[in-house]
């Protein structure tokens, strides 16, 4: 059995004039959460899209579960698309059922699935209500179930967390772990690094349609070199000769008025922080501040994305 | 196939329950039943309309009486003949023209009215029929107010009237108030002036009410029948053998000589029954309006709620396409499958005023081939409607875009309405020929002309017409379907829909 769910190998996609998403390849292993990053318009819904075989890449190959059409393996497959809808005027587990159904699951099963579902994860009491009588989160919520009510082995969920409130994020995340812990490969795309540095194994990062980077979490944060910042109102001229030292430059916005400044301060190989922190003490510099936390997946994020411009 | 029929029963299903289907299906009969009892209802309720006659020339009163008597026994003989036919013993023939030709009513007043009538007629109704009541008189002359000069001139006569006349006041009858309906004046010289077409009519009727005309009506058989009694009498001919004469009805047979051979005559319930094409093509028009309105709202809001992304995940354009097509077409069949059945058995269960000629009627149309073919012209007009519509459903944003382009659809759907009797009335003429050659309006004239047996030639190449276009418009409507239903924005210019249909658009 192949352990690769999705390959996509140079995918490209263009609209006219327009490259929405630019020689991409990618292989997702079985059994992962793979986060799927970028700023709006970078080309992820698209790429989605294109697995989905909603519509067709201009070049390059697609192979999805070990088929080149994913309507070829539409019963193992789910999808919960970036702009939800519903048919509003259908009950919930009416809904739920129909999109199973349409999963493959017979009529019947598809019925009891959807009840099971809906009271799982706290619908129970709405399962005859109609779609537009629920809130939006509700509805968010009836949409995740209409991706998975079918079991699948693989979902794509497109920015599964927007419009949802932070109790109801929780209650997705844990949807996601209970989703891998069965064996579910999981791909989601989010503007929240949190979630996906929380959640995912794998990255993949797109910028104007191309891959800048596709690996681990940890490799992500490891694009960036380590760093410490400190706020002061002294000089840090004392700090530029040190060895360990690669780069000094200033954090955040420059002060208009007298007072600390916060400075970014790039380290070389295995310097420590705390070398940085007796130079200041022998230096005199008063310290307002001294943050060596590790960088975040939101600093990598922003990084690269910099980077890639 | 298995996705197909899932998407048509859910469109099924989900458009079974809206209250819009319900009301498409109860409305027809409803309407029916609404229209004929509320007519019944009201042709009954018709208040009493009094009216006031001066006669300044002494030669009409009599027969303007005669003439307002002989209008209320006619209907007097209508309502008698009405009640014979719904309460005769089967096997039982009156053996009297209970018709209320001029004729039958003279004979009717002759013989002493319903009377007379009822004496020998009575044996042969059932025990259960009620007694015949007679129809309240719906014209009445009272006399003219206290303060009217009837030797005054026409227009001090008229300068009293007139707030009776306009409602200001109002006259007595039997001691209580009413309201005056008419007035007729009749000048010195009218016996002269009866038929002078220049200057200040001799005889004037006056009403606010211009739409009851069966009150002038009366009135001018009165002066006719007087008038002409007086030219007859100068010339020395005898009146009565003037009406005698007049009397004849002649009868002419009408046959069909397509029919088979000893069932040619035509008769009521054929005249009716070759009408009905008219209706098939009201309800054929109905049925396709309704439906493509659901099969437009149902496609803009897969688009405009985002549903067909999540649709387009699991099946494929054509199959969504093919579901809707389905589902629709189900909702439009169990439609016109209602009407019709509701006005076969409405009509076979029916004992009220004409159902010896409904009947019969409704026979002769189940014998022709015209309920196959409105089936027929149901699912092919159907197809290339929806070809139409749900290429516009998937390239509007939202339900106030659609609603954009029902407005000339609505205008282009009218046509088959608004020619409908012409081309009934001449079903081989040029009108109907052309219509029938423009794919958008075939189905509705093809319906309207199936009575009248158009050339076999012509059925068959209407018939491939209609199947050519309606696959010409789906395929279209596929490659369309496919391109917008994920787009958002801008709609596509003219060009862009030309290249989607050839495949060349970017999708």
């Amino acid at each position: 059995m192949n352990d690769k769910v999705l390959e996509l190998e140079k995918v490209t996609k263009r609209f006219g004039d327009f490259t929405a998403v630019n020689d991409v390849s990618l292989s997702i292993p079985r059994g992962s959460i793979y986060g799927l990053l970028g700023q709006n318009g970078a080309g992820k819904t698209t790429t989605i899209r294109m697995i989905f075989d909603i519509i067709k890449p201009t070049s390059g190959r697609i192979t999805i579960l070990g088929a080149s059409s994913a309507l070829d393996v539409r019963t193992r497959i789910g999808y919960l698309p970036e702009e939800k809808g519903l048919y509003k005027a259908m009950t919930a587990a009416a809904t739920v059922a129909f999109f199973a159904s349409l999963r493959g699951l017979s009529r019947r099963t598809a019925k009891q699935r959807a009840t099971e579902l809906l009271e799982r994860y706290g619908l129970g009491k709405f399962a005859n209500t109609k779609v537009q009588a629920l809130s939006k989160g509700m509805g968010q919520k009836v949409q995740v179930l209409c991706s998975i009510a079918h079991e699948p082995e693989f979902v794509v969920l497109d920015e599964p967390f927007s419009g949802l409130d932070p109790v109801n994020q929780q209650v997705l995340e844990q949807l996601i772990r209970d989703l891998a812990s069965r064996g579910t490969t999981v791909i989601f795309s989010t503007h929240v690094m949190q979630h996906a540095e929380r959640l995912c194994d794998h990255l993949l990062l797109i910028a104007k349609g191309r891959k800048i980077f596709d690996g681990t979490v940890a490799g992500a944060k490891g694009t960036i070199p380590r760093r410490v910042l400190i706020s002061t109102e002294s000089s840090i001229e004392p700090l530029a000769g040190l060895e360990g030292v690669a780069e000094i430059k200033p954090a955040g916005e420059t002060p208009t008025a007298p007072g600390p400044r916060d400075w970014e301060i790039r380290l070389r190989g295995e310097t420590s922080a705390q070398s940085i922190l007796e130079r200041c003490f022998q230096s005199g510099i008063v310290l307002r501040r001294f943050d060596h936390s590790e960088p975040s997946l939101h600093d990598a994020f922003v990084a690269m994305v910099g980077e890639g411009k | 196939m298995r996705y197909t029929l899932l998407i048509a029963l859910r469109e099924f299903g989900e458009n079974a329950k809206t209250k819009g289907f319900w009301i498409g299906i109860f409305m027809l009969p409803l309407m029916l039943v609404i229209g004929f009892a509320v007519s019944n209802k009201l042709s009954r309720a018709e208040p009493a309309r009094y009216f006031v006659v001066v006669d300044q020339s002494g030669a009409f009163a009599d027969s303007i009486e005669h003439s307002v008597e002989w209008a209320h026994q006619r209907s007097v003989l209508q309502a008698l003949g009405q009640h014979v036919r719904e309460h005769l013993r089967a096997g039982q023939d009156p053996a009297m023209d209970l018709w209320p030709n001029p004729a039958a009513v003279d004979a009717f007043i002759a013989a002493g009215g319903k009377d007379a009538y009822l004496a020998n007629l009575r044996p042969m109704l059932r025990d259960t029929a009620p007694e015949f009541k007679e129809p309240a008189r719906r014209f009445v002359r009272v006399n003219a107010p206290v303060a009217l000069d009837s030797t005054a001139s026409a227009s001090r006569i008229l300068e009293t009237l007139k707030p009776y006349l306009v409602g200001a006041q109002r006259i007595k009858v039997d001691g209580a108030d009413a309201a005056l309906f008419a007035a007729l004046v009749i000048e010195p010289d009218a016996v002269e002036g009866a038929t002078r077409w220049t200057g200040e009519p001799a005889i004037q009727y006056w009403s606010t009410n211009l739409a009851v005309n069966d009150l002038p009506e009366i009135f001018r058989g009165g002066f006719n029948h007087e008038i002409r009694r007086r030219l007859y009498a100068a010339r020395g001919v005898e009146f009565s053998t003037v009406r005698d004469v007049e009397g004849t009805q002649v009868r002419i047979g009408s046959f069909d000589p397509g029919k088979a051979a000893g069932t040619e005559t035509v008769s009521t319930a054929d005249r009716i029954a070759g009408n009905v094409p008219l209706a098939f093509v009201y309800l054929l028009w109905m049925a396709i309006f309704t439906v493509m309105q659901m099969l437009l709202n149902n496609t803009v809001e897969e688009k405009s709620n985002r549903i067909a992304e999540v649709l387009l995940s699991s099946v494929t354009p054509n199959e969504i396409m093919m579901g809707k097509l389905l589902g629709i077409a189900g909702i439009g069949l169990t439609m016109v499958g209602a009407w019709l059945s509701t006005i076969f058995i409405g009509a076979k269960l029916y004992q009220g005023p004409g159902a010896e000629v409904i009947g019969p009627a409704i026979d002769a149309v189940a014998a022709t081939g015209l309920i196959p073919m409105f089936l027929l012209c149901f699912l092919l007009g159907y197809l290339i409607y929806a070809g139409l519509f749900l290429s516009i459903g998937a390239l509007c944003n939202d339900i106030k875009e659609a609603q954009s382009f029902q407005g000339p659809m609505m205008l282009i759907m009218m046509v088959p309405l608004f020619t409908m009797i012409f081309v009934n009335r001449d079903p081989h003429g040029t009108l109907a020929t052309i219509l029938t050659w423009i794919p958008l309006y075939t189905p509705f004239t093809m319906m309207n002309r199936a009575a009248a047996d158009p050339p076999l030639l012509e059925v068959a190449g209407a018939v491939l017409l209609m199947i050519s276009t309606a696959l010409l418009l789906l395929w279209s409507a596929g490659k369309i379907f496919r391109m917008a239903i994920l787009r958002a924005g801008n709609r596509p210019k003219f060009a862009e829909l030309v290249q989607w249909i050839r495949g060349r658009g970017d999708a």
